[in-house]
């Protein structure tokens, strides 16, 4: 029964048998003298090995760099084989071995991830190795990326809720760089992408400075060490990056982006978090997803049990870079009802921030903690979370017990956190997009995305 | 500054379910009878329910109930997507009776598909009386009011604008499923379409709960960390069943009189970004011995046409010459009778919408007549068989399957008859599958120009 699938890379172990030093994260450093984060995992049934890295960069800041090419050089490099494989080889080779890489840009970062079982080891780095070092970047697969990225991001801005989220971005950051890598909703940057921007991009990125490593799994320190050398040790010295960040304006407006042919009207409210020394692992991600969860929230009661405005809401907290975090609400709504929802849902939110109710937060809580806790248990998961760590400058030895960390995280310390630096209601940022601009008297009317900006 | 925005995205990921979900149309068809039980699966014997099948697993701290009932949209005789209105109706029903609204409001959710309608709700395995009791009263008489519903066909329009309105090929799917199934029930769409939902009408509703929610039709799921005879000791202090109303007569779902036809248009869409290709075949399924066995040598063929391998249609489509910049492929039962291979792609640059039906269906013929390599079926089969061999909470694997099951109109089989079905299955059986699945089948081909 095909249907049924549930599947995240990684051997989900057994909690049995485990072995001296499993599971301890520590700081290790190769042969070659690379410094890279390690948390082995010596169990019965665990085979597999994940391998992370994060390239900073500052490509996303740079006014003169074209956004679109690390999307398109991280895609060619996966995709494009190696001189003596075909793409085709390449994918029937990692199937066959249950391997799987990827490559993820960040505003900060190119994060680079490898999974293989263990007895593959030096078959599978040697491809990928190659892969990073000396990408082919043939033209016609160029083509191919830049098409598929490009017919992506057309599909996408023809969405009236990803429109919306669009105008917010642009009346948060206008047009500075960095914004054009968040929104990317330009298609004609895409296909502006040459094999030359791809091989500079490359060159000056995917170096051995810089880079943060992390090697989780089956597979003990030493073999750790040389399994970094190998992927690294033909990646050229490189520059080092004085990391960068966005320049964020969330002083409150309200627009209404006009499209007549919307087929739905849509609302979002966007405002900062508090952004300061404190150490913040789960307090926002619990204010937020426990005042945002689907069908029993105070968000859902507001808007759907009472208002009768909406199928459902969202919210949570995000980050569009690590020095700018948020929260964020929006959903579907009936048009008639436009400006009923958006003063319920700042109240509601209101309400919550400065007098929350928090009865069946330890519920909501124990569920988040049993989920991070079968999360943990996947190796690529694990050495996710430790890069994520690493990256926000954080000592990474709470990941094993992550769960602890949700446990331990009282309502009181949420209902702090919210009292002392969330935005008030009337502060957020709100963004609709639909057919009728008389649907919200008084916003600020435009007909692109790219013109909120305008309205400050 | 110390964030960690990241590390959600990897350790905590999806934590709570969304209100009211369904399945789109393409699902299975025909109801069958969950009186066969399947090997490795718990019954419980009862006279209230069809069937109770109970999954222990004591090393969950929760219980999982599911109640699912043998009725969806293909047996809803009012307008299209009515049975979807009646599951929020019944929902919301359960929910304003005085029990206790916030216990029970825990976890729940519900969807319809073309053969179901399931409800299910998790909590603590104390909670199991009133879990099954909310469940129970799903099948009670709807009395919201009229205002209620009223009001709730303005949230199926909400739904409908979150889940299809921004779907361009949408309408053609919808006349692709008219052509395929020959305008029978299942071409139906679930949800409803737009024009039609502010015509439900609350008597209609309330009819049709009473005909399709019956609790002596019906199959209760039970999982979780709670004892078979505490389960027992629940079910027998819920009384005699509930009245209902009449059940709904089964009509044949796909017409045995459908004939094998190929059916290709080309049309223009505007508003779509780029060209695109469907296809949809659908074949009867030939003598498999059984389900199961029918399920499996399926996977077995969709994970060898999907494959880059030799037998499947990634080379020729997307290595061999650059034809499709991307494709999606798949091939599943429809109910216990049929079986549908489905395709779309999009060309890659030079190429057009008929340069990927040839090549689509040359590769197809290939597999259909000349056969799959052996080496191609024997790695599909290992690479299947590993997968299967990954699950290790086999309770909760059985429990979520035998609810996807009768969600699609199948019939429940084990983990057990899963794996044993597959280790029997030869190369053969694959081929000869194929071939029958080629000669009988009805093709429906719509190639899409965005302009």
């Amino acid at each position: 029964m095909k249907n049924f699938i549930l599947v995240v890379f990684g051997i989900l172990t057994l909690g049995a048998c485990q072995k001296e030093g499993s599971r301890e994260v520590t700081n290790q450093t190769s042969p070659n003298g690379q410094a890279f984060t390690f948390m082995p995992i010596y169990q019965d049934g665990v085979t597999d090995v994940t391998i992370e890295f994060a390239w900073p960069t500052t490509w996303a800041y740079e006014a003169d760099k074209n956004p679109a090419v690390p999307f398109v050089g991280s895609q060619a490099i996966l995709s494009g084989g190696t001189s003596e494989l075909s793409p085709q080889d390449v994918l029937i080779m990692f199937e066959d071995k249950n391997a799987f890489g990827d490559m993820e840009v960040q505003t900060q970062h190119i994060i680079g991830s490898i999974s293989f079982p263990k007895e593959y080891v030096d078959e599978v780095l040697d491809v990928v190795q190659e892969m990073l070092a000396r990408p082919q970047f043939n033209d016609r697969w160029l083509e191919r990326e830049k098409s598929e990225f490009s017919k992506n991001v057309e599909i996408n801005n023809s969405n009236t809720d990803y429109k919306m989220w669009t105008a917010a971005r642009y009346a948060i950051f206008g047009d500075q760089p960095a914004n054009r890598t968040f929104s990317l909703a330009d298609p004609n940057i895409i296909a502006a992408v040459t094999q030359s921007d791809v091989r500079l991009w490359h060159r000056d990125v995917i170096t051995k400075t810089g880079v943060t490593v992390v090697v989780t799994g089956a597979i003990s320190a030493k073999d750790a060490g040389v399994a970094v050398d190998h992927l690294l040790a033909d990646l050229p010295d490189g520059q080092p990056v004085e990391m960068q960040s966005a320049s964020a304006n969330f002083a409150p407006v309200e627009i209404y982006l006009h499209d007549p042919d919307a087929p739905q009207t849509v609302i979002g409210f966007v405002g900062q978090l508090p952004v300061d020394d404190e150490v913040v692992l789960y307090e926002d991600y619990l204010a937020m997803g426990f005042f945002s969860r689907a069908g029993q929230s105070p968000l859902f009661d507001a808007v759907r049990t009472e208002l009768r405005a909406s199928y459902n809401m969202y919210g949570g907290s995000s980050a569009f870079d690590r020095s700018t975090p948020f929260l964020f609400m929006g959903g579907g709504v009936d048009a008639n009802k436009l400006v009923d929802a958006r003063d319920v849902v700042e109240a509601t939110y209101e309400s919550y921030r400065v007098q929350p109710n928090m009865e069946g937060f330890s519920d909501f809580r124990r569920d988040l903690a049993d989920q991070v806790a079968e999360n943990i248990d996947y190796i690529d998961l694990a050495a996710q979370a430790i890069l994520d760590a690493r990256l926000n400058g954080l000592d990474p030895s709470f990941v094993p017990n992550a769960w602890d960390t949700v446990t331990n995280t009282l309502a009181v310390d949420v209902a702090n956190r919210m009292k002392k630096g969330y935005p008030r209601g009337d502060q957020l940022i709100v963004v609709a997009a639909g057919p009728k601009p008389a649907d919200l008297p008084g916003a600020c009317v435009i007909t692109q995305p790219e013109q909120a900006e305008d309205c400050r | 500054m110390k964030f960690v925005y990241w590390l959600f995205t990897a350790l905590v990921g999806a934590t709570t379910v969304g209100l009211t979900v369904y399945y789109v149309n393409g699902a299975p068809v025909v109801l069958s009878s969950p009186s066969v039980v399947a090997k490795g699966i718990e019954t419980i014997e009862t006279d209230i329910f069809q069937q109770v099948y109970f999954f222990h697993d004591s090393d969950t701290g929760v219980v999982k109930v599911t109640l699912s009932f043998p009725s969806g949209e293909a047996r809803n005789p009012y307008s299209e997507g009515l049975a979807h209105y009646v599951e929020h109706l019944a929902w919301a029903n359960a929910f304003t009776d005085a029990s206790g609204t916030e216990n029970h409001a825990r976890h729940a959710n519900a969807s319809t598909t073309m053969y179901a309608t399931n409800y299910w709700m998790n909590s603590s395995s104390y909670d199991l009386k009133s879990l099954i009791d909310t469940l129970v009263s799903v099948a009670d008489p709807i009395v919201v009011g009229p205002q209620y519903a009223f009001e709730e066909r303005g949230i199926i329009r909400r739904e409908y604008e979150l889940r299809q309105a921004e779907y361009p090929l949408l309408p053609v799917v919808f006349e692709m499923e008219n052509a395929l199934y020959g305008g029978g029930p299942m071409s139906r769409s679930i949800l409803g379409k737009p024009d039609k939902i502010p015509q439900f009408l609350y008597t209609n509703a309330k009819q049709l709960h009473r005909s399709s929610h019956n609790l002596s039709e019906a199959t209760l799921i039970v999982y979780g960390d709670v004892s078979k005879k505490r389960v027992q000791s629940v079910l027998q202090n819920l009384g005699a069943p509930k009245a209902s109303g009449p059940i709904l007569n089964k009509p044949d779902l796909i017409s045995s009189e459908l004939t094998p036809v190929r059916n290709s248009v080309q049309l223009k869409l505007p508003e779509l970004v780029e060209d695109t290709y469907l296809y949809r075949r659908l074949a009867p399924l030939p003598d498999c011995d059984s389900i199961v066995r029918c399920d499996l040598i399926i996977w077995l063929s969709y994970w060898i046409l999907d494959s880059p391998m030799k037998g499947g249609v990634a080379g020729p489509l997307r290595f061999d010459d650059f034809v499709t910049r991307s494709f999606w492929l798949d091939f599943s039962m429809v109910g216990t009778t049929h079986a549908l291979l489905s395709f779309e792609a999009n060309p890659d640059q030079g190429a057009t919408l008929n340069d990927i039906d040839r090549v689509f269906e040359e590769s197809l013929l290939s597999a259909f007549e000349a056969g799959i390599p052996q080496q191609s079926f024997d790695r599909a089969k290992r690479q299947l068989t590993e997968y299967l061999e990954s699950f290790e909470y086999l309770e909760d694997y059985n429990a979520e399957q035998t609810s996807l099951l009768l969600s699609l109109g199948s019939e429940v089989y084990s983990y057990d008859e899963e794996t044993q079905a597959l280790k029997d299955i030869q190369l053969s059986d694959v081929e000869d599958f194929l071939a029958h699945f080629s000669t009988n089948s009805r093709t429906v081909i719509r190639k899409v120009y965005s302009e």
